[in-house]
């Protein structure tokens, strides 16, 4: 209805227009220091509307229905202020078939979501009485409908269930934290019998300190700063800044930058993907787009404005919320697996090495020229084949144009983070900076 | 700016619900103008209206968020709610109770226009700054305010009506000489609480007459692109206001909010009252009542009072930060520091203005009792793990026998937050304050401000290549 509304409001003033409104609701369930803590529902509901007058654009939003006619008269007083723009606001038909709505995960009801956490957290207590346990679990439906003046009007539905834990372990000499996430989509059985001995493996090891010296070190990124150290080239690739003449990527299209085992897509399609849609916020075609393909940049990502500006097309990129401007973002971010590398053999292979579960500091350095400089919060000295002990107070600082040629391998074992699809990472000659333990 | 309509919708009943309950309305409006380069690529304004009402029922807190208000403010889904209670196994547990209180600010705007032209020349004339240089390729210029009405009604009988407004102006230039690109930039933020006959074009002239700080950063971004990448290693430095603010909010203000101190033993004797961990000269104070910060407020999410909390006074532990919960887990007294960025989320245990107290030392004394080091400056951002924190700074200098020498850049700065206290040696009497935004959870940006004067920190470990 509120579309419609929007659509009369706007009928006679002959300008170009969007309207994206979106509702949904969601519930999870908090659980601190092993017990209960809350119960969360949210209902969500909101409008933004853009317009096109004389060639430029404004935009306002709202989440008060009452205030419609206010919502069209200031994004028209905005637009007299507004970026000139050359664009056509696109029509497209045969829109990709894409799964965000998974029955089993539909149907699972309150009761079946508390009882999972419970089953976590006994399963974990059982084996490490003395690590607190967090976790919290989320189920969220989204409708999401965008019309244009030109006549495109579809919308779409999603689910998604998210499960996260972590745990803190405090002992004399200091403190552990750890974390995981699954993205239940798809499918809400766990197997939470692996979840919590892989988990309880990782404390058990985590307890005894090693001493590490600087120097240089293979190291095993995990999913979590995979996806740091992904996103980075990310910022690079992302359209925005090749229009503003901001990246180091700027004159590498077609050119060799990493290793030819090297592919990264961004996949506005995968199935269950926290970012999947059919359409994205200018109402182009979601879809799954080569950034890096055997090792060659191949494509930046584009909105429909900056890939006008640049005279290319858009990529489908246009991240967008009721109260936001269209605005170039990834979508899910794949990192194509190896065909036969577990982390179990990618360790045996290693002599002296370091592998990373955590970090602290991402996204604090200069991303834009792809510098990364972390602290290593829960990460474990590998010799010979082995995983001896957790290191502490290590920073891992470099800068990832220059890491990208250090990747030496790629692990077989896909985690999925909702919107992150990443094996381990291999990088080799890194620079541990240590104070010891 | 509009003048906002009365919003408190017919209020239901509810004193039949026997457990405690809060309820929370917001309405508020934003307008953001964003420069990248020539182009204000973003203009919006936006209309949010929504509550919050949660239940404190055996031990676990129910809540419900929503946008319309009229109608889901009803029995059907409060008693929903006190259903939901049943899902969760009942567990002990109180909260500290308030004494009923009515307070309603009333205000009028008297700005006739919009400001919209005001605002967008002001932005545009520091943009051009900004680009003033043919080093510097693109900009991130942002105006962004937004008035919000707090409304808060709670079993207790508190019923909080105020509106605070809060303006920002926001200056980064990006420079580029071949592959090596730089940014850096500024943050103004400011707020105020309305009372009386306001106008709004009075406010922002906080935002006005910076063009010499955005001619600073013009230099400092372009001499960035000759600086020196700094050597990884163990370093006695000196940290600028902008960080001495980063270290009282992330490193030492997040380990006194008592949220996390409660369930963590070991937290809770590294945090006890009396503990010594800092020279006398050092104090941290956290204060929502500070004039017009970006932190300040009159009444926390919660509808407690905002006070001033020393967190450590003279070196020693001297306060925690509470909510209604944790202030009764713990035995101490409110502090006003529940807190929430918005209407759909609860309020949890968060900073407002988190300062170090200055004391006597001028910068120049500072240089010469660091005699060899680093003065490192500007702040990206600060993360913290309990007790370990790494924070990044925009640029640095080479200190040789007490005289600023090179710039030199990628300076990030970790460790732990215990250590470090022990190892500031020495305290400015410069103090600053930065208004800024805050993450935790899942609630990002949450207004606060930071600060303090210059310090001297000896042995940091400085991550580099």
């Amino acid at each position: 209805m509120v579309i419609e509304d929007l659509k009369g409001l706007l009928k006679d003033k002959n300008i170009i227009y969007d309207i994206f409104y979106e509702e949904g609701h969601q519930e999870s369930f908090q659980y601190r220091g092993d017990e209960p803590y809350s119960c969360e529902k949210k209902e969500t509901r909101g409008v933004g509307l853009r317009v096109i007058k004389d060639g430029r654009i404004g935009f306002s939003s709202t989440s008060d229905f009452s205030k419609l006619k206010e919502l069209v008269d200031t994004a028209l007083t905005l637009s007299f202020y507004g970026e000139k723009v050359n664009i056509k606001l696109p029509w497209e038909k045969d829109l990709p078939e894409v799964k965000t709505i998974s029955n089993k995960t539909s149907l699972i009801k309150s009761e079946k979501l508390c009882s999972m956490a419970e089953e976590l957290i006994s399963l974990i207590k059982e084996k490490e009485p003395e690590v607190k346990i967090d976790l919290s679990i989320e189920k969220e439906y989204q409708y999401v409908r965008l019309a244009n003046s030109e006549g495109f009007d579809a919308s779409y539905e999603k689910i998604i269930l998210g499960f996260g834990f972590d745990g803190l372990l405090v002992l004399e000499d200091g403190i552990t934290w750890l974390s995981d996430f699954y993205n239940l989509s798809e499918n809400p059985e766990l197997d939470f019998k692996r979840v919590s001995e892989d988990f309880c493996q990782l404390i058990k090891i985590a307890k005894k300190k090693v001493k590490i010296n600087t120097g240089e070190y293979k190291v095993i990124l995990m999913p979590i700063p995979a996806a740091h150290f992904c996103s980075i080239l990310f910022v690079g690739a992302n359209g925005k800044q090749l229009e503003k003449n901001a990246t180091p990527l700027i004159d590498k299209e077609g050119k060799q930058i990493a290793p030819t085992f090297l592919n990264i897509v961004d996949d506005g399609i995968y199935p269950f993907g926290y970012n999947t849609s059919p359409f994205d916020g200018d109402g182009i075609k979601r879809r799954s787009t080569k950034v890096i393909e055997n090792g060659i940049f191949s494509n930046f990502l584009f909105d429909l404005v900056t890939a006008q500006k640049l005279n290319r097309k858009s990529t489908g990129n246009s991240d967008r919320s009721y109260g936001n401007m269209p605005r170039i973002q990834a979508t899910n971010i794949y990192v194509e697996p190896s065909s036969d590398y577990p982390l179990t053999k990618i360790i045996k292979d290693v002599n002296n090495g370091i592998i990373i579960y955590y970090m602290l500091g991402a996204g604090q350095s200069n991303v834009l020229a792809g510098e990364f400089n972390w602290v290593i919060n829960l990460g474990f000295k590998i010799e010979n084949g082995e995983i001896i002990g957790r290191i502490k107070d290590c920073m891992f600082a470099g800068n990832l144009y220059e890491y990208l040629n250090k990747i030496i391998l790629i692990g077989s074992e896909i985690k999925d983070l909702g919107n992150y699809y990443l094996p381990p990472i291999v990088l080799d000659k890194c620079k541990i900076v240590t104070k010891g333990i | 700016m509009r003048k906002i309509k009365e919003v408190m919708p017919v209020m239901l009943d509810l004193s039949y619900v026997k457990d405690y309950f809060d309820l929370r309305i917001e309405e508020s409006e934003t307008t953001s103008l964003q420069f990248r380069g020539k182009e204000l690529e973003v203009i919006q304004r936006n209309f949010e209206r929504g509550g919050f009402l949660r239940i404190f029922k055996k031990g676990n807190w129910l809540s419900s968020s929503f946008n319309d208000v009229e109608n889901q403010i009803n029995k059907e889904n409060i008693d929903n709610l006190l259903k939901d209670a049943e899902l969760l196994k009942p567990k002990e547990g109180s909260l500290t109770f308030l004494f009923p209180k009515e307070d309603k600010r009333i205000y009028k705007i008297i700005d006739q226009e919009e400001l919209l032209n005001y605002k967008f020349d002001l932005l545009r004339k520091y943009n051009n700054i900004l680009l003033s240089h043919p080093k510097i390729v693109t900009t991130n210029a942002l105006y962004h305010d937004r008035l919000v009405r707090k409304i808060f009604y709670s079993k207790e009988g508190r019923k909080i009506d105020y509106t605070i407004f809060y303006y920002t102006i926001y200056l980064v230039a990006v420079s580029r000489d071949g592959n090596n690109i730089c940014d850096y930039g500024i943050g103004v933020g400011r707020s105020r609480v309305l009372e009386g006959e306001v106008s709004i074009k009075e406010l922002l002239k906080d935002l006005e007459n910076k063009e010499e700080e955005a001619e600073k950063i013009v230099k400092i971004v372009v001499d960035l692109l000759s600086a020196e990448p700094v050597v990884g290693g163990i370093y006695d430095v000196i940290i600028d206001q902008r960080l001495a603010g980063v270290f009282a909010h992330e490193a030492f203000g997040h380990l006194s909010e008592a949220d996390h101190i409660y369930t963590n033993e070991k937290l809770k004797k590294l945090m006890t009252i009396d503990n010594q961990y800092g020279i006398e000269e050092l104090t941290i104070i956290d204060d929502p009542l500070l004039p017009n910060e970006r932190g300040s407020y009159l009444y926390d999410d919660e509808g407690t009072e905002a006070k001033k909390t020393y967190l450590l006074k003279e070196g020693k532990i001297a306060g925690h930060l509470h909510s209604k919960e944790t202030s009764a887990k713990m035995g101490e007294e409110l502090t006003g520091n529940a807190r929430s960025i918005s209407y759909r989320h609860p309020p949890i245990v968060r900073m407002s203005n988190t300062y170090i107290e200055p004391r006597d030392k001028s910068f120049e004394e500072l240089l010469s009792l660091l005699d060899n080091g680093l003065y490192v400056c500007g702040a990206r951002g600060g993360q913290t793990e309990l007790e370990n924190f790494s924070f990044a700074s925009q640029y640095a200098y080479e200190v040789k026998k007490g005289k600023l020498g090179k710039m030199i850049r990628d300076v990030t700065i970790c460790g732990n937050v215990f250590e470090t206290l022990k190892n500031i040696k020495g305290i400015g009497n410069d103090l600053k304050i930065h208004g800024g935004s805050c993450g935790k959870g899942s609630q990002y940006p949450l207004p606060i401000g930071d600060g303090g004067p210059h310090i001297l920190i000896k042995n940091v470990i400085i991550g580099g290549r």
